[in-house]
C-alpha cells in the first residue's frame, strides 16, 4: 500500500551524520529533555491533552486518545513523530532539527520491550472499554420478561399492552378506546400498503361484522404486492437507496434497481430478516459465487441483496492520479452507513479517534475497516462508473459465458470505444452549445470549431446525458448547426454496420464481492488521514461487543480453499443476527416500530450508544426482539401482531390534559397523527384519480424537466403514473413534488426516518404543481363518467374515494358553493377536488 | 413543555393580523435525531435569531464561480510569468492531469492599474478594474482537493465529500432570515459541478435548505406560478376551500400544531406567490439601474439579472443568495480562447452589484464574497493544442466587500509565479466560513447541530481562525 501511494520511507535512511546514527538515544537523559522543553506543558500528567502524558516512559508508550503515539522501529507509522516532523506540533512552535532527529532515531532505534507496549495498549483500551461501559443497556442482551399477570403464551400484541399501559398506570391514565372503523381501515392501508383504501373495501369492511373483520383485512393486506412496495420503500430509506452515483456528474447506477426489485420480493415474500441482513450484507460469501463464474440461478438473488453495500455515495473515477481518499471514502461510506443500519451505532465517530463517546475504539473502526476492504481495496480498486468493463467490474455480468464474451468482445473493440467516444463527444457538443447559447453568446463557425476542439482535448470531460434540453430541443440545435446532424448520422452510421449496439444484450447485476482472496493489509489511519497508516490490524468487531470469554474468530480463507471469498462478511454477518447478539433485532423491530408510530421506543433509531435516546419501554423492546427473533425473524408475524395490539388501534382523539404532560406521546397514550409520507401522498392522487398504474419492478421511469424547471415525469418515453418508488431517484434531481413532502435526496447517504416538515412549498405544490393539476381533472372527469354526470353524486363519490367517509353538511355547502359559483361546473368540481387534496385529511393518517 | 404553551400561544395570535405571517415560520420539527437523554424535542423556524454576539453583517451575496477561474489571469497578475514566460519554471509545479507541462505562460491580456490602490485587473474585466478599489483580496487560498467534485464540495460545506450542509444552511440555521414571506436561503443560477448539492441542507432540517430560483419573471421558484388555466379568483376560491374544509377536519384535533401550521402555511403560500413574483420582476427597476446592469448585453445579460435579482433579495430581507459564475471555467485547454467570454460573461453583472449595493447603502449590512473552488496553474496544459491551465489548489485568491471588511486591502500572497500561497499567511475555505460566520456574529465553533452523536458544525474538526486582518 505505502509504495503505491508513494509514501517513501527513504527519508529514514537520510539519518546519516546525525549524532545518533550509531546507538539509539536514552529517554531519560536524551529524549525526556526534549520532550520537557516543548511538549509538556500540555502533555503532562496532570494536564494530559489529548489524554496524553509524555513526561514519563510509561506515559509515552500508553499514547493518548488517538492511540498510541509509538510504533517502535516505525517513525512513518508513529504519531508522535508524525506531529512533529509536520511541524503540526508542538503548538505555536517546532522542534529544532537536532531534536527531531534525535526523537527519530529513539523511535527507530529505542528499547520498547513488547510486553510493555502490549500491557500498555491494554491499559488504554481497558480506561476506554470500562466494565461500566460493557454495561451500556443496548450492549446487553436483551432478556424476555412478561409482566405479571400476562400468561407467558399469551399472544405478542397482549404483551405490548400491558407494557405500554403499565407505564400509562404510573400517570393514572389508560389507553384511549379504539378508533373508529374507518380511521383504523384507512390507518391500515396506509400504514401497510401506502395507498388509501377504495370505497368498496371500506363498505365491505363496516359491513363485515365478524370479531375478526379487521384482522382478516390485515392478512389480506400483508399478502398484498403493495406491501413489499411499502415496506420496501422504507428499508430502501434505511439503506440509502439512489439510482445515481454521486459523484461530480451525478451518474446513473445502471442496475441499481435490481437491488430495489429485490427489496420489495424479500417484503412481500416474507424472508425472515435474519437471512434478509444475512444475504445484504455477505449474500455473495453465503452462497460461495465464484466472481470468475456467472452466478447460478440460486446464486442470483443473494448476490443481488449485497447491492447494499453499494448503495452509498461513490465519487471515484479513474480519471485523475488523485483518487486515493475517494476510495478511502466510499469504503468508510459503506460500512458507516450498513453498521448503522444494522447494528444501530455511530461507529464514523472512530474513524480519526477513539469515539468520544460511546467505547468503540479507533482500532476498532480499523478492524471493521479489514472485513469491508476485501470488497472495497484500495489497492485493487473496481472504479463505480465501469459500465463497459474491465471485467471483472462491480457489475457483476450474468449472463452465459457465450454471449457475455461477445458482448465483452464487442463492447471493447476498438471500433465500439471509437463510436462511443464520438457519442460523448457530439453530446458534450449539444451541452457546451446550449451553455453558450444560454449566456448570451453568439456561434459563429470559426467558435464552434474551436469550442469542439476544446471538448475533444478536455481531459475532464465527463457527460451527463440527463442534462435538460428545455433550453432549445436537439431538433432545433441540429437545424441552426448542420455539423451537429452529420455527425449523429454518422455515429447512426457506424453503428448500423455494427448491428446496433451489440447483438448481445446484457444483464448486469450491481454488487459487492471480494476481489480477492488476499486483500491488500488495513492499517489504522493515524487521525483518519490515508496518508498516516499506523499499526496493522486484522478483521474484528467492536471490542466491547467482543464476548472476551469466546472472541469472534475471522477464519483464515487460506483453510479454505473451497471458498471464493475471505469470509469476512459473512462472519460479521452471521454474529449480527446471531441469537445472543445485543443490538440487531432490538434495531430493526425499533425500526418497525417506528414506522408504525412516527417514532421508535428508541427514538434515535440509527443511535443506540451513550448519546442516543434510552428506550421509553425498555421491557417491551427487549420483549419484541427476542419474540422476533424465537418466530424466525417473521416481519409479517411480528407486523401483524404490533397492528392487532390495542396500542395501536387506540384512537388518536387528543385528551387536553395528556397534550400538555406529554406532547410528544412518549407513553402511548393515543396513536398519534401523522402526515403521510412523499409517496403516499403523490400515490394516493393518482389512485383515487384511477391513474395510478400498478406495474412493479424493472429500469426506473425517466423523469425531466418542467416549464418551470422543476423535475417531474416524463410523459411521452415513460409511465408518469407508476408508484413514486419506481421514478429515478437521482441525487441531484430529486422530483420536486416529492421532495417538498421530504423525500430525501440521499445526500447524506440515508435516512432512517423522514422528516415530516410543514413547509410552505407543500402548499405551492398543493396550489400549483402539474401533477395535482392533471391528477384533479383526471379525478373530476372519473367522477362525472361513474356518476354520469351528476354533481351530488360526483361529489359524494369524491369523499368516498379521497377520504373514505360521506361528505359532512358543511363540507358539502362548501362543494355546492364552489362547483355553483364556476361558469363551467366541471372545473368547479375539479377546484373543489384540488382543495380536498391540499386539505388536511388527505394528507395524514390519523 | 414552556416551549410548547408559547408556540400555541403565538398559533393563536396566529389567527388574526401579523401572527399569520411568523405563523408560517413554524416549519418543521424534527424530534426523533435528537440525541441525548430522553427525547428532547427540538423545533426549527425562520424567524430571526439573536446572534451570539453583535453582527457586523446581516445577509451574504456568495458569488461562487464553479470550474477553477485563472485568478493570476484575472485580477492577480504575477510579475514572475513575464519573466519565465514559455521557460521552464524555476521549481517544480505539481500538476493534475497526466499532459501538464513545467512551461510557464505568461497572462495573454494586458492589466490595467487602478487609480487609488494601484491593483492591477486584467482587461478582460474593464468594469471590474472600475470598482476594485473597493473590494478586500485574500491573495493567499488554498484548498486540499484538487479535483472539481471534491474542492467544491469543501467550499461550501467544509468537507470534500457529499453529504454535508452548506454555508447557507448553517448561516440560515444559525440566524433564521428578516422576511418570512421568503426562503432564508437562495441559489441562483448553475454552474456548481456539484449540482444542487452546492445549497444543500444534508442532513440538516429542510427548512434550511436552499431554494433555487430563477432570474425569470414568471416562474422564479418552482411551483410558485399559478397554472394557466386558472385565474386570480379561482386560486383565492381554492384557498378559501382549503382553508374551510381544513377548519372543519382540524376541529377534532384542537390542539395540533402540525395542522394548524399548514393551515396557515397556505396563506404563508399565497404571499410568498406575490412576493417572489414581485421581487423577481426586475422591470420595476429605475432606468439607472438598468443601464448600470445592462440585463439584456450580450453574453453578461443572464449573470448581471442574477445579480440584481440577489440585491433585491437581500433587500427584501433574505439571509443568504448563493449566485452560480455559469459554466466553462474549466479551462485546460485554449485559455485564450474561453476566459475572455468567460470574464465577459460575469464583469458587468458583478461590478454592477458592487456598485449598486454601494450607492443604496446596502454594505451597511451586505457582505460580498467571490471565489471558485481553486485557481490555475502558471504552467501550460495541453502543450500541442491551444494551450490552457491545470487547477491549481495551492494559491489562488477571492475577493470580499461590504458589512465588516476593509475596503480596499490585501491579504496574503503567492509565490513569484502565482503557484503557491506564502506559507505564513497560508488560509483554507474553513478560515473564510469561519470569517463569515463571524461577520454575522455567530460563533463557528457554537453554531453546532447533533448528528449521528456528534455535534457537528461547518468548520468541524479542520483547523480554523477568523482572519481578522481583513475585518474593518
Amino acid at each position: 500500500m505505502l509504495k503505491r501511494f508513494g509514501i517513501h520511507t527513504l527519508s529514514l535512511s537520510l539519518l546519516a551524520g546525525s549524532a545518533f546514527a550509531q546507538r539509539a538515544p536514552l529517554f531519560k537523559d536524551e529524549i525526556l529533555p526534549i520532550l520537557n522543553k516543548s511538549c509538556n506543558q500540555c502533555h503532562n500528567e496532570n494536564q494530559k491533552m489529548a489524554g496524553l502524558d509524555l513526561s514519563t516512559f510509561s506515559g509515552v508508550m500508553a499514547g493518548g486518545t488517538n492511540g498510541p503515539v509509538i510504533a517502535p522501529g516505525k517513525p512513518e507509522r508513529s504519531l508522535l513523530w508524525q506531529m512533529i516532523e509536520s511541524d503540526k506540533m508542538p503548538m505555536g512552535g517546532k522542534l529544532s532539527n537536532a531534536d527531531k532527529q534525535a526523537i527519530k532515531a529513539y523511535i527507530e532505534q529505542g528499547r520498547f520491550p513488547k510486553e510493555q507496549m502490549d500491557a500498555a495498549e491494554a491499559a488504554r483500551e481497558a480506561a476506554r472499554i470500562t466494565p461500566e461501559a460493557r454495561q451500556w443497556w443496548s450492549f446487553q442482551r436483551p432478556v424476555k420478561k412478561a409482566l405479571a399477570g400476562v400468561p407467558g403464551d399469551a399472544a405478542l400484541r397482549a404483551h405490548i399492552d400491558a407494557f405500554v399501559e403499565a407505564k400509562l398506570k404510573e400517570k393514572h391514565w389508560r389507553l384511549s378506546p379504539e378508533a373508529g372503523k374507518v380511521m383504523l381501515l384507512r390507518r391500515a392501508y396506509f400504514d401497510l400498503t401506502g395507498l388509501p383504501p377504495t370505497p368498496a373495501e371500506v363498505t365491505a369492511f363496516l359491513n363485515d361484522k365478524a370479531a375478526d373483520a379487521y384482522e382478516k383485512v390485515i392478512d389480506r393486506l400483508l399478502a398484498s404486492p403493495r406491501y413489499g412496495e411499502h415496506w420496501g420503500r422504507h428499508w430502501l430509506d434505511v439503506a440509502g437507496y439512489s439510482d445515481s452515483r454521486g459523484d461530480a456528474g451525478d451518474s446513473d447506477r445502471e442496475v441499481s434497481w435490481k437491488y430495489r426489485d429485490y427489496v420489495i420480493q424479500a417484503f412481500n415474500k416474507n424472508k425472515p430478516i435474519n437471512r434478509f441482513l444475512l444475504e445484504q450484507m455477505a449474500g455473495d460469501q453465503l452462497v460461495n459465487w465464484d466472481p470468475k463464474k456467472r452466478p447460478t440461478a440460486e446464486q442470483v438473488e443473494a448476490i443481488t441483496a449485497t447491492g447494499f453495500l453499494r448503495t452509498t455515495a461513490d465519487i471515484t473515477d479513474n480519471q485523475t492520479i488523485y483518487e486515493v481518499d475517494k476510495y478511502f471514502d466510499a469504503l468508510q461510506k459503506s460500512l458507516e452507513t450498513s453498521m448503522n443500519s444494522v447494528l444501530g451505532l455511530t461507529v464514523g465517530c472512530a474513524r480519526c479517534h477513539d469515539h468520544k463517546f460511546d467505547p468503540i475504539l479507533q482500532k476498532d473502526y480499523y478492524r471493521l475497516t479489514a472485513i469491508y476492504q476485501a470488497v472495497f481495496d484500495p489497492e485493487n480498486w473496481l472504479a463505480a462508473n465501469l459500465k463497459y468493463g474491465p471485467w471483472p467490474s462491480r457489475t457483476v455480468l450474468d449472463m452465459d459465458p457465450q454471449e457475455r464474451e461477445a458482448w465483452i468482445k464487442d463492447v471493447t473493440s476498438t471500433g465500439y470505444k471509437a463510436v462511443r467516444r464520438m457519442e460523448d463527444l457530439l453530446e458534450a457538443t449539444y451541452q457546451r452549445y446550449r451553455a453558450e447559447l444560454k449566456a448570451g453568446r453568439d456561434l459563429p463557425e470559426a467558435r464552434r470549431l474551436q469550442l469542439r476542439k476544446d471538448i475533444e482535448n478536455d481531459p475532464d470531460l465527463d457527460v451527463d446525458y440527463k442534462v435538460a434540453k428545455d433550453f432549445l430541443s436537439d431538433t432545433e440545435m441540429e437545424k441552426r448547426y448542420p455539423e451537429l446532424l452529420m455527425w449523429k448520422n454518422e455515429i447512426a452510421e457506424k453503428r448500423k454496420m455494427r448491428k446496433g449496439e451489440s447483438s448481445v444484450k446484457p444483464n448486469m447485476i450491481e454488487a459487492a464481492w471480494d476481489v480477492s482472496k488476499t486483500p491488500s493489509p488495513t492499517y489504522v489511519l493515524l487521525r483518519g488521514n490515508y496518508l498516516a497508516p499506523g499499526a496493522e490490524v486484522k478483521a474484528g468487531i467492536p471490542t466491547v461487543l467482543e464476548n472476551p470469554a469466546k472472541p469472534l474468530v475471522f477464519d483464515d480463507p487460506k483453510k479454505h480453499p473451497e471458498w471464493n471469498h475471505t469470509g469476512r462478511r459473512l462472519t460479521l454477518a452471521q454474529w449480527l443476527v446471531s441469537p445472543e447478539h445485543p443490538l440487531t433485532a432490538r434495531v430493526f423491530v425499533n425500526r418497525v416500530w417506528q414506522f408504525h408510530f412516527g417514532e421508535g421506543i428508541v427514538r434515535s433509531v440509527d443511535d443506540f450508544g451513550t448519546q442516543g435516546s434510552k428506550p421509553t419501554h425498555p421491557e417491551l423492546l427487549d420483549y419484541l426482539a427476542v419474540s422476533f427473533q424465537e418466530q424466525g425473524w417473521d416481519l409479517k408475524w411480528l407486523t401483524k401482531e404490533i397492528m392487532l395490539s390495542r396500542t395501536y388501534r387506540q384512537s388518536s382523539a387528543e385528551i387536553a390534559e395528556r397534550m400538555n404532560a406529554d406532547p410528544s406521546n412518549k407513553l402511548l397514550w393515543r396513536k398519534a397523527p401523522l402526515r403521510l409520507e412523499a409517496e403516499t401522498i403523490r400515490d394516493s392522487m393518482l389512485k383515487v384519480s384511477g391513474l395510478l398504474h400498478d406495474q412493479m419492478y424493472g429500469p426506473p421511469e425517466a423523469i425531466k424537466r418542467g416549464a418551470d424547471g422543476q423535475w417531474m415525469e416524463e410523459d411521452k418515453k415513460s409511465n408518469p403514473n407508476r408508484r413514486s418508488m419506481y421514478l429515478q431517484q437521482g441525487r441531484t434531481r430529486p422530483v420536486t413534488f416529492l421532495h417538498a413532502f421530504d423525500m430525501p435526496e440521499m445526500t447524506a447517504d440515508k435516512q432512517s426516518q423522514r422528516f415530516r416538515s410543514a413547509l410552505p412549498i407543500q402548499s405551492l405544490a398543493m396550489m400549483n404543481s402539474p401533477l395535482v393539476m392533471r391528477t384533479t381533472k383526471a379525478f373530476a372527469q372519473q367522477l362525472l363518467e361513474r356518476t354520469g354526470g351528476d354533481m351530488d353524486k360526483a361529489v359524494n363519490l369524491a369523499f368516498e374515494e379521497a377520504y373514505s367517509r360521506s361528505p359532512r353538511p358543511a363540507e358539502l355547502a362548501i362543494a355546492k358553493q364552489a362547483i355553483a359559483g364556476e361558469p363551467d361546473a366541471k372545473e368547479g368540481l375539479r377546484l373543489f377536488l384540488q382543495a380536498m387534496m391540499g386539505a388536511n385529511d388527505f394528507l395524514y393518517s390519523y | 413543555m414552556k416551549k410548547m404553551l408559547s408556540r400555541r400561544q403565538m398559533l393563536q395570535e396566529a389567527a388574526t393580523g401579523f401572527g399569520a405571517v411568523a405563523l408560517g415560520a413554524i416549519l418543521a420539527q424534527d424530534r426523533a435525531q435528537a440525541a441525548g437523554e430522553g427525547a428532547r424535542e427540538r423545533f426549527y423556524d425562520l424567524r430571526p435569531k439573536q446572534p451570539h454576539f453583535p453582527a457586523k453583517a446581516k445577509n451574504v451575496i456568495f458569488i461562487y464561480i464553479g470550474g477553477g477561474p485563472s485568478t493570476i489571469d484575472m485580477w492577480d497578475p504575477k510579475p514572475g510569468l513575464l519573466k519565465y514566460d514559455g521557460k521552464p519554471a524555476p521549481f517544480e509545479i505539481k500538476g493534475r492531469a497526466l499532459n501538464g507541462s513545467q512551461q510557464i505562460m505568461a497572462s495573454p491580456w494586458p492589466f490595467t492599474r487602478s487609480a487609488q490602490t494601484g491593483r492591477n485587473v486584467s482587461n478582460l474585466l474593464p468594469h471590474f478594474q472600475k470598482v476594485v478599489d473597493r473590494v478586500t483580496f485574500v491573495r493567499s487560498m488554498t484548498t486540499d482537493r484538487i479535483d472539481h467534485s471534491t474542492a467544491q464540495f469543501t467550499f461550501v460545506t467544509g468537507r470534500g465529500f457529499t453529504g454535508f450542509p452548506s454555508l447557507g444552511s448553517w448561516v440560515g440555521y444559525a440566524l433564521g432570515t428578516e422576511n418570512q414571506n421568503l426562503p432564508a436561503f437562495i441559489a441562483l443560477g448553475e454552474g456548481a459541478t456539484i449540482g444542487a448539492r452546492a445549497h444543500s441542507s444534508a442532513w440538516l432540517p429542510p427548512l434550511f435548505n436552499g431554494t433555487s430560483m430563477r432570474a425569470d419573471a414568471g416562474a422564479p421558484i418552482y411551483n410558485i406560478q399559478r397554472p394557466e388555466n386558472i385565474n386570480v379568483n379561482q386560486q383565492a376560491k381554492l384557498l378559501d376551500m382549503i382553508k374551510q374544509l381544513d377548519r372543519e377536519q382540524k376541529a377534532p384535533y384542537p390542539l395540533d400544531q402540525d395542522l394548524e401550521s399548514r393551515i396557515a402555511n397556505y396563506e404563508l403560500a399565497a404571499r410568498m406567490q406575490l412576493e417572489a413574483l414581485k421581487v423577481a420582476d426586475l422591470s420595476s427597476e429605475s432606468d439607472a439601474t438598468k443601464a448600470l446592469y445592462q440585463l439584456d448585453e450580450k453574453g453578461s445579460g443572464g449573470f448581471s439579472k442574477q445579480c440584481l435579482l440577489a440585491r433585491r433579495l437581500v433587500e427584501s430581507g433574505v439571509r443568504f443568495v448563493q449566485i452560480y459564475g455559469g459554466g466553462g471555467w474549466d479551462t485546460h485547454n485554449n485559455i485564450e480562447g474561453q476566459l475572455p467570454g468567460l470574464c465577459h460573461y460575469i464583469d458587468r453583472g458583478m461590478s454592477a452589484l458592487i456598485t449598486d449595493l454601494e450607492q443604496r447603502g446596502l454594505f451597511e449590512d451586505t457582505l460580498l464574497v467571490c471565489s471558485g473552488e481553486f485557481g490555475r496553474l502558471p504552467t501550460i496544459e495541453a502543450k500541442n493544442s491551444k494551450p490552457g491551465r491545470d487547477h491549481n489548489p495551492y494559491g489562488f485568491s477571492l475577493w470580499m466587500t461590504g458589512a465588516g471588511v476593509k475596503t480596499g486591502f490585501d491579504y496574503g500572497d503567492t509565490d513569484e509565479l502565482g503557484y503557491a500561497c506564502l506559507p505564513e499567511y497560508k488560509l483554507g475555505h474553513s478560515d473564510i466560513h469561519a470569517t463569515v460566520q463571524h461577520l454575522l456574529g455567530i460563533d463557528y465553533k457554537r453554531n453546532t447541530y447533533p448528528y449521528e452523536g456528534r455535534d457537528e458544525s461547518l468548520v468541524g474538526i479542520n483547523p480554523a481562525r477568523v482572519v481578522k486582518e481583513i475585518l474593518s
